[in-house]
């Protein structure tokens, strides 16, 4: 037979036939099936769980000054989850946004994963990784060149928490090293406690008790979002309003806490201290104040002056100046609104005043603080349950003395470069909050050196772009963070620090707390990255400068300082996290109620006037310009670390779309400016200027327009980097003369609509 | 007048020299067809599964006979916690108790004391019977259910007093006599599905009368069938 085509052809299709019968009557293409679809199910991307032991830890969260108890689950080495911790007395189980992101910024992308030596122009990103001993030797040479020259002076240290032995380190690095220059956030629980100085004669910082209450006043007080300890004030305006209390909040626009209280009082920003002293007015003359009180107080009956003539007390002037009707005029009320808030206030049993504006963490205006811890007091409410307590101050075991040679005693000697605690400022201990413009005005040219730990100043202070021109020019800056925020990112040299999980950390009494609760969170797993704890970093730099200012530094590591610093609370914070115990402080023999309305109480001071005017807001006021004040949120957060990705996410379209960033403006206001919602416009103030889309809202008052805090980054990752417009940027320092701290409540703005190009 | 020709036929071709070259090309189609039919079975049953599978062995050989002999039975090292988690392999944990030093001559123990014990590395042993991410598995569910106690044959208060006890008989009824190996099998695994092969089964038909031979979704269905009388819900092992 010939192989033919057609025998060839038939060879081939008798091949195929009879492999198909055979393959068909094999395994093969069934068991290939069944393992095809297995094998798409396990595709790289599919998320799987690595199984493992599970335990479950209680530590304290540290991502804000509240101090929650955090409970993570662990499988085997990694941490799967973290909640609340059940019963724990500063949160109960509860947990807002950040806390509850604590894995992602643990585990996060932005995390900064080991040293890192900045090779480009500063915010370029471009970083070359290096040892920690590299990063450590750099930055003690710079330092110890600054020493060299005589400049010792001319460093300094920006930290985001003063109380805890971290930031103590570096207080004690700048001491040794030989300057003053250690600069903090000032809170507005800060300048409650120098109004409880002034007026009680006492050192002691405020704890509102507001779930034992029946009225709470909160003069614009966020208490739902992010008023000291943030998820201890939402327990506690529940129990509050379980026990059948009520919430009055004064705020221009309708925020969570206004909508969730039972008045709302829509006073116009700024005017807080006058409404608090037109409510003194009402209980003075509606004898609706403690008699006990007042018969016990100074300064509070008119009385002859140190030259005879009759000087008014605290009854004279708001019986003569906060009327009802005054009190309308200045607050933009209703004379009867006020007089009904006060007779409410008055008549009920516990009342109790909330006084820091928003979440707290700006010292505001001292003398408004006054006017409305006058009403505490004129009730009768200090140191009583639902009232405000003076709370002892918390402090740590001394460490000894640090060495001090000849070029660090030159140093101290040349003074701080903020005029904190001089004539000038003689109430400041720091004036971080307008560092930058004070910086310029220093002979010899400010700082040379900038050590920044737990703080993120290039987005957060004030007048942001002035912060960021005026701190870009000192020549070397060193940053200890976790992650890489814009701080960070303007550095020479990062150092990462331990995350809280990773670390021992001590967070001092949530601001605004009735009872002590220090807390020590602790490692609830090994460092992940090439980090350490940022004590331990400033520890090694000290060692490497060496001389007296590494014998300054004599423990073997950082846990011995925290250990020492933390004293007899050690056992008992290491064993259960957190040591709660009563520290009421007895006010002095009767209180002094002349501060809250006179500023005789400051030696030598420079103040005069009435009291209850708030700073003047630069810019002019005319019927164009409008009020920027700042809106808080939980989805959003201010500080060394910046909302996560999830909390990002969660902001409604209203707040943030894409990149743009959408205000609240009252419809009315609006409709004058030609803006509808959605519309294009531009925001400007005399410190910068934005682009933003308008988000109509009846619950801001006309002429005011609402601004989030802690958007507009320049740092980070495509989550937040130069997304929406940082409230900062647009915002101008208004400083309290008194305590020389930005007391600002809003900045003056124009907003127009979006120039459309001509055709 | 001659014409071109066609398959060689002329007009003197007979009839039966035409028939002859027309069926020719069936019989190189029933010798392909023997051909195929031959390789893809072969193809299919032998070279198949030899390709399928790859052959890995345990990082540690692992004597069950000697370690029951010492330690007890199953119940001594494959535990349960006070919460009914099932241990499973155990955890590097356990071994220590006894191996915090090498107690004999054997090669397998000077590994696990160097390689494992003293950098604190967890083992990292090849699982014959894990069931895909997507199954569900209790084994406190199974080990502790009075149904499967009787089913292997065990007496009442045959475990003891302790919760966590329970007769090896239990682990045997679908694990197979595991614990009299001195030996640890190879593990094959299937080099698509990432899974082992005794899974699917060793068997490529998928016929198996050993719970240990086979356990896929079908082979725990027809015994939750048996016993609960009707067909299971999804969810109970798809959660």
């Amino acid at each position: 037979m010939k192989l033919s085509r057609r025998n060839f052809l038939a060879i081939g299709a008798g091949v195929a036939a009879g492999g198909a019968v055979g393959t068909m009557l094999s395994p093969l293409p069934w068991k290939l099936t069944d393992d095809l679809s297995i094998w798409t199910q396990n595709w790289p991307g599919t998320p799987t769980v690595a199984g493992g032991v599970e335990t479950a830890l209680d530590t304290v969260c540290r991502l804000c000054t509240g101090s929650c108890g955090l409970r993570v689950r662990k499988i085997d080495e990694r941490l799967a989850g973290v909640a609340g911790t059940p019963g724990h007395p500063v949160n109960d189980g509860g947990l807002c946004p950040l806390g509850a992101s604590a894995l992602a910024l643990l585990y996060g992308p932005t995390r900064i994963t080991g040293p890192l030596v900045n090779t480009g122009k500063r915010g370029e990103g471009k970083w070359k990784a290096v040892t920690w001993k590299e990063a450590v030797d750099l930055t003690a040479k710079k330092l110890s060149g600054l020493r060299a020259k005589g400049d010792a002076h001319k460093a300094g240290v920006i930290t985001g928490q003063r109380l805890n032995p971290a930031s103590r380190m570096f207080e004690r690095f700048l001491q040794a090293f030989g300057s003053m220059n250690v600069f903090f956030p000032v809170t507005s629980f800060d300048t409650y406690a120098k109004a409880i100085k002034y007026m009680h004669g006492v050192e002691a910082q405020p704890g509102f008790d507001i779930e034992n209450s029946d009225f709470v006043l909160s003069f614009g007080s966020d208490l739902l979002e992010g008023f000291g300890s943030p998820v201890a004030s939402i327990k506690a305006v529940s129990a509050l309003r379980d026990r059948g209390g009520a919430l009055a909040q004064v705020s221009p626009r309708l925020s969570n806490t206004a909508a969730k209280a039972d008045r709302w009082i829509a006073a116009k920003p700024g005017s807080e201290a006058a409404l608090a002293l037109g409510i003194a007015h009402v209980l003075v003359k509606e004898k609706l104040a403690d008699p006990g009180v007042i018969a016990a107080a100074r300064g509070f009956l008119d009385a002859a002056g140190p030259d005879g003539k009759p000087v008014k007390g605290f009854s004279g002037i708001v019986l003569s100046d906060y009327t009802p009707e005054k009190t309308a005029k200045l607050t933009g009320l209703t004379a009867k609104a006020v007089t009904e808030l006060a007779r409410a206030f008055g008549k009920a049993e516990k009342p109790l005043a909330v006084w820091g504006r928003g979440r707290g963490d700006g010292a505001g205006l001292l003398s408004e603080c006054m006017a409305v811890h006058s009403l505490n007091i004129l009730k009768g409410r200090v140191n009583a349950q639902g009232g405000l307590f003076l709370r002892r101050e918390d402090s740590l075991a001394g460490w000894s003395a640090p060495f001090l040679d000849q070029a660090a005693i030159k140093g101290l000697s040349k003074g701080r470069a903020d005029f904190a605690g001089s004539r000038r400022f003689p109430l400041a201990e720091s004036v971080l909050s307008n560092l930058p413009a004070l910086l310029t005005e220093t002979r010899g040219g400010g700082l040379s050196a900038l050590l920044v730990v737990d703080s993120d100043p290039f987005h957060d202070l004030p007048d942001s772009n002035k912060a960021r021109e005026v701190l870009g020019k000192i020549p070397f800056i060193a940053s200890f963070a976790t992650h890489l925020n814009d701080t960070a990112m303007m550095s020479d040299v990062v150092f990462p620090a331990n995350f809280f999980l990773e670390d021992w950390q001590y967070a001092p009494t949530p601001p605004g707390s009735v009872k002590r609760q220090v807390s020590l969170s602790k490692p609830v797993v090994s460092p992940v990255f090439n980090s350490k704890p940022a004590g331990q970093a400033i520890m090694e730099i000290a060692k490497a400068v060496g001389g007296t200012v590494g014998q300054s530094f004599a423990w073997t590591n950082f846990s011995a300082a925290l250990a020492q610093a933390l004293g007899n609370d050690m056992e008992a914070l290491k064993n259960d996290g957190h040591v709660s115990a009563d520290a009421i402080v007895e006010p002095g023999v009767g209180v002094d109620f002349s501060p809250a309305v006179t500023h005789r109480f400051i030696p030598g001071s420079l103040v005069l006037g009435p009291t209850h005017k708030s700073p003047d807001l630069p810019g002019k006021a005319d019927e164009d310009t409008l009020l920027v004040v700042p809106v808080e949120s939980l989805r959003l957060a201010v500080g060394p670390l910046a909302a996560s990705s999830f909390m990002v996410k969660a902001l409604s379209d209203t707040v943030l779309k894409k990149n743009g960033l959408w205000v609240e403006v009252n419809p009315e206001t609006a409709k004058k400016l030609g803006l509808a919602e959605g519309s294009d416009a531009e925001l400007s103030t005399s410190k910068g200027s934005a682009s933003v889309m308008i988000h109509l809202a009846n619950g801001i008052m006309p002429g005011v327009v609402g601004v989030p805090r802690g958007l507009g980054h320049k740092g980070y990752d495509a989550f937040l980097d130069n997304r929406g417009v940082n409230y900062s940027a647009l915002a101008t320092p208004a400083i309290d003369p008194v305590t020389g701290q930005d007391a600002a409540y809003g900045v003056r703005a124009i907003l127009s609509p979006w120039p459309v190009a001509e055709v | 007048m001659n014409e071109p020709e066609h398959d060689g036929i002329t007009d003197e071709t007979t009839e039966s020299q035409v028939k002859r070259a027309d069926r020719s090309w069936v019989v190189f189609a029933i010798a392909g067809l023997a051909v195929g039919l031959a390789a893809s079975l072969a193809v299919g049953w032998a070279a198949f599964p030899k390709l399928l599978y790859s052959e890995l062995r345990q990082p540690l050989d692992f004597n069950h006979k000697l370690h029951v002999e010492q330690v007890g039975d199953c119940s001594g090292c494959h535990s349960f916690d006070g919460e009914g988690r099932f241990s499973g392999i155990p955890g590097l944990d356990n071994c220590v108790q006894c191996h915090s030093e090498i107690l004999g001559t054997d090669p397998n123990e000077a590994n696990l004391v160097a390689d494992y014990i003293t950098p604190s590395k967890p083992i990292p042993w090849l699982v014959y019977s894990r069931q895909p991410q997507c199954a569900f598995f209790s084994h406190s569910a199974h080990v502790f259910s009075e149904k499967m106690q009787k089913m292997a044959g065990m007496k009442p208060g045959e475990a003891g007093e302790d919760p966590g006890a329970y007769s090896p008989a239990v682990c045997v009824n679908c694990h197979g006599k595991h614990g009299e190996t001195e030996h640890s099998r190879p593990f094959y695994r299937n080099r698509i599905t990432g899974e082992s092969r005794d899974i699917y089964g060793k068997n490529l038909t998928g016929f198996a009368d050993r719970p240990w031979d086979r356990m896929k979704m079908d082979t725990c269905a027809d015994c939750h069938a048996k016993v609960k009388n009707e067909k299971e819900a999804c969810f109970v092992c798809h959660k």
